[in-house]
């Protein structure tokens, strides 16, 4: 009987460690990094895959939830990977990714203009697996999602030019009454204007006059909006970029004085209007 | 089955099984009520779970250790989404052999999900009860002191320390219940008279089973290998004595291969990312001469900067083009040997290891006990319980001393039992269970300072802490043998007028237990 319950015990203990090695195949239906295209619509649920290096999950239709999508196809430099040709490192390879999926391609994608600003995205980097990597493979992509803060960021559209239509009301930078960064589809009293505008020695960027931030900014804000502000009843405002040297301001659109505060961004409703 | 049950001290198992039944209670009652805890995610369990395409049912970016999220639903990975630390290097354990009973017991127990970790702990605790009405069976003594003996040890799988990791997603439980599975095994073994190959293969497949649990459990290898090879009563000249004897070096030769096979599987990741725990965080933050390390290493001096920073931290040096080299150049290897040539930081990297090894259990903040869902709040930790945890602050007050001088005494005293008590061989088996405890715990201490070093150095110690803990019942056992026999040896001598003095002592024992 000992020998018995022994050797069931053993038999037990020897299947749990053989199912050590037991696990799913996770490149069994995967694609290759290189099939996926501009355009295409990627899926994911944890953060582990939306911060994983590599995508070779199968995409899925742009107009189906999803969470990313790739707007920029590139080839990694000559130079990048180790000296004995292995990927590099997870952090190395974040750092250099980084630098790749620059904002100016991901402006263009969603179809912003010069003036356009475009906030509340998020940048995901992706390059080939080490396996690809090890066949020579070289293919980068950048995928852009909403970053909404504490939620699965989900879409059900492309977000190709989506700061031309209404939808991207929801990427574009407003500020509140109490002056905190709002999407422009939430209630909001200012609008950003992508503006760099350098604020001459005589002028203190902490208390910027009024004055100086209407010659400067009407033009800006003028081509922003597609007509002359000063023939509205919104206001103008400067405001200096902290900590940056030497100092720059950017331009903002204000809401009436008085008026409460509006919901979507004033451009997208004036092009609206006027087409 | 009459005739089976016959062949079997009914009293025996009767107390085994009681045994099981009052410490499965207790221990159900401990982690379910009035409300479940468990262990809340460092983010460790997504590299075990996703292995079986899980995933848990966490909100979006829901801080995974405040709460313990116990469900976990069907995921399908690709790539390296899944494994360790996201390089998609494969993560294996033993623990998901439990995962997969976990899986499957889920859905009986009417559980959400495809998983639930309270699945898990019911299983956990199936287990621990096993081993404890097993442990009843085989140590030596009176039925009333073998109780004693196992409630010290089911108190310490009660304690939050360990209880904690039952409702939780780490790999911790198949590693804590091995060892505590190995105990019973091991007595067994060394009781036998003469062990058989049954003996030698249930040793041999549970040490299989631990060593596959965690990198770090390979510590037990010396430990079992010189178990099966020590126990000289199966050497002998006789054909059958001999084939036992060819038996256990195969196994140990088998257990090595495991062991060998296990180790090099193991993510690259996990060794990067400790070479980079040992250098930035363990040795440089501690060195009068923190560029002169590094050259030792063949590393360039100015990654001297990432001294105290994680490789995830935003100071981490691992993005600096000098870093390069850095997992070609430091091996586990070179970490032993710049320890072997630097003897001077020996004593406070065991300084440092024994204070975390001082503490039972985790820090308050490392992680909650609460499930989410409960409505109980968030980072609150479980206190039910405790026992060990506050007869381990004992050690907290100088550890280097105390709980180095505690495995100086206990092996003293193992040893005495195992080479002073060989007319008993259950009290000698408990004195070689303790032994072999004891140098567990010792080699445990080294393969984690030589690894992880100080990074999540409390938990990673749990294994070295239960060791530790498990001998402490296991002395009371011997120091109850010895009380027993002086008793026994008086009573002896009060009827036979001191004939008993050149009586053998094992001659007034009642049989040991045998299973």
């Amino acid at each position: 009987m000992a020998r018995i319950i022994a050797l069931a015990g053993a038999i037990l203990a020897i299947w749990g460690t053989v199912v050590a090695w037991d696990i799913q195949d996770p490149y069994e239906g995967a694609v290759r990094s290189d099939s996926q295209q501009v355009g295409t619509c990627h899926e994911f649920q944890t953060e582990f895959e939306a911060s994983s290096l590599s995508d070779v999950a199968p995409p899925v239709p742009c107009d189906q939830p999803h969470q990313t999508e790739t707007y920029l196809v590139g080839e990694l430099p000559e130079d990048a990977g180790t000296v004995d040709g292995e990927r590099p490192g997870r952090e190395a390879t974040v750092a250099l990714t980084r630098e790749l999926c620059d904002g100016s391609q991901l402006a263009a994608y969603l179809g912003a203009e010069y003036y356009d600003e475009h906030w509340f995205v998020a940048a995901w980097p992706r390059v080939p697996t080490p396996q690809e990597w090890a066949r020579g493979e070289r293919m980068y992509r950048c995928d852009v999602s909403p970053s909404a803060e504490g939620q699965l960021p989900t879409m059900a559209q492309s977000m190709k030019d989506i700061l031309r239509t209404r939808a991207g009301d929801d990427f574009r930078r407003c500020f509140d009454a109490v002056g905190v960064a709002v999407p422009c589809s939430r209630e909001h009293v200012a609008e950003s204007v992508r503006s760099w505008v350098p604020i001459p020695g005589d002028v203190d960027p902490a208390a910027i006059p009024q004055e100086w931030a209407e010659r400067s900014c009407t033009p800006i804000v003028s081509e922003f909006l597609g007509r002359d502000v000063r023939r509205t009843d919104y206001r103008i405002q400067a405001v200096a970029y902290p900590d940056v040297t030497p100092a720059v301001a950017q331009c903002r659109l204000l809401v009436p004085a008085g008026a409460q505060p509006i919901i979507g961004s004033l451009s997208t409703t004036i092009r609206e209007g006027e087409a | 089955m009459r005739r089976v049950l016959d062949a079997i001290d009914r009293y025996q198992l009767l107390v085994a099984v009681g045994t099981t039944v009052l410490w499965g209670a207790i221990l159900v009652v401990r982690v379910f009520l009035p409300h479940p805890v468990g262990l809340g995610d460092q983010d460790d369990g997504h590299r075990l779970f996703c292995e079986l395409g899980l995933r848990d049912d966490r909100p979006w970016q829901a801080p995974g250790n405040e709460l313990v999220y116990p469900t976990w639903v069907e995921h399908r990975y690709y790539g390296e989404t899944c494994g360790a630390n996201g390089t998609g290097e494969a993560y294996y354990s033993s623990h998901l052999a439990l995962l997969r009973l976990a899986r499957m017991l889920t859905p009986v127990l009417g559980l959400p999900g495809a998983l639930d970790l309270r699945a898990l702990a019911v299983i956990c605790i199936a287990i621990v009860a096993f081993a404890l009405g097993w442990l009843v069976a085989v140590l030596p003594g009176r039925v009333a002191l073998r109780f004693v003996v196992v409630s010290a040890i089911g108190l310490l799988f009660a304690d939050p320390g360990v209880a904690g990791y039952f409702i939780s997603p780490y790999s911790e439980p198949a590693a804590l219940l091995s060892v505590l599975l190995l105990c019973p095994a091991l007595l067994m073994f060394f009781r036998a008279d003469r062990p058989q190959w049954h003996h030698y293969l249930l040793v041999a497949s549970i040490a299989a089973f631990a060593i596959a649990s965690k990198t770090q459990m390979i510590s037990l290898l010396p430990v079992i290998v010189v178990a099966l090879l020590w126990n000289r009563r199966a050497a002998g000249a006789h054909r059958a004595q001999r084939l036992t004897r060819g038996f256990a070096v195969m196994l140990a030769l088998g257990l090595a291969a495991v062991s060998g096979l296990y180790f090099t599987s193991q993510p690259q990741r996990f060794t990067m990312v400790n070479a980079y725990n040992q250098v930035f965080g363990t040795i440089l933050p501690t060195s009068p001469d923190p560029a002169g390390d590094l050259e030792w290493f063949g590393l360039d001096p100015a990654l001297a900067s990432g001294s105290g920073t994680h490789i995830l931290s935003e100071d981490s040096v691992a993005t600096d083009p000098a870093y390069a080299e850095f997992t070609e150049k430091v091996t586990p290897a070179e970490i032993a040997l710049f320890y072997l040539t630097h003897p001077a930081r020996l004593p406070g990297l065991v300084g440092t290891g024994m204070e975390g090894a001082a503490e039972f259990r985790l820090p308050d903040d490392y992680a909650g006990s609460n499930l989410a869902g409960s409505g109980l709040p968030a980072t609150q930790i479980d206190h039910r319980m405790e026992s060990y945890t506050f007869a381990f602050t004992a050690f907290e007050v100088a550890p280097a001393v105390l709980l180095g001088g505690y495995w100086l005494v206990a092996l003293i005293v193992f040893l005495t039992v195992t080479y002073h008590r060989a007319d008993e061989p259950g009290v000698q088996a408990v004195g070689k269970l303790g032994l072999a405890l004891i140098a567990a715990a010792f080699i445990q201490f080294w393969a984690v300072m030589l690894s992880d070093g100080r990074s999540d150095l409390v938990k990673h110690m749990i294994v070295v802490n239960v060791c530790t803990a498990l001998t402490m019942p296991l002395l009371l056992a011997a120091w109850l043998n010895r009380k027993r026999r002086g008793t026994e040896g008086e009573e002896q001598q009060e009827r036979t007028g001191g004939e008993a003095d050149r009586e053998p002592v094992a001659a007034s024992v009642p049989a040991a237990a045998s299973v």
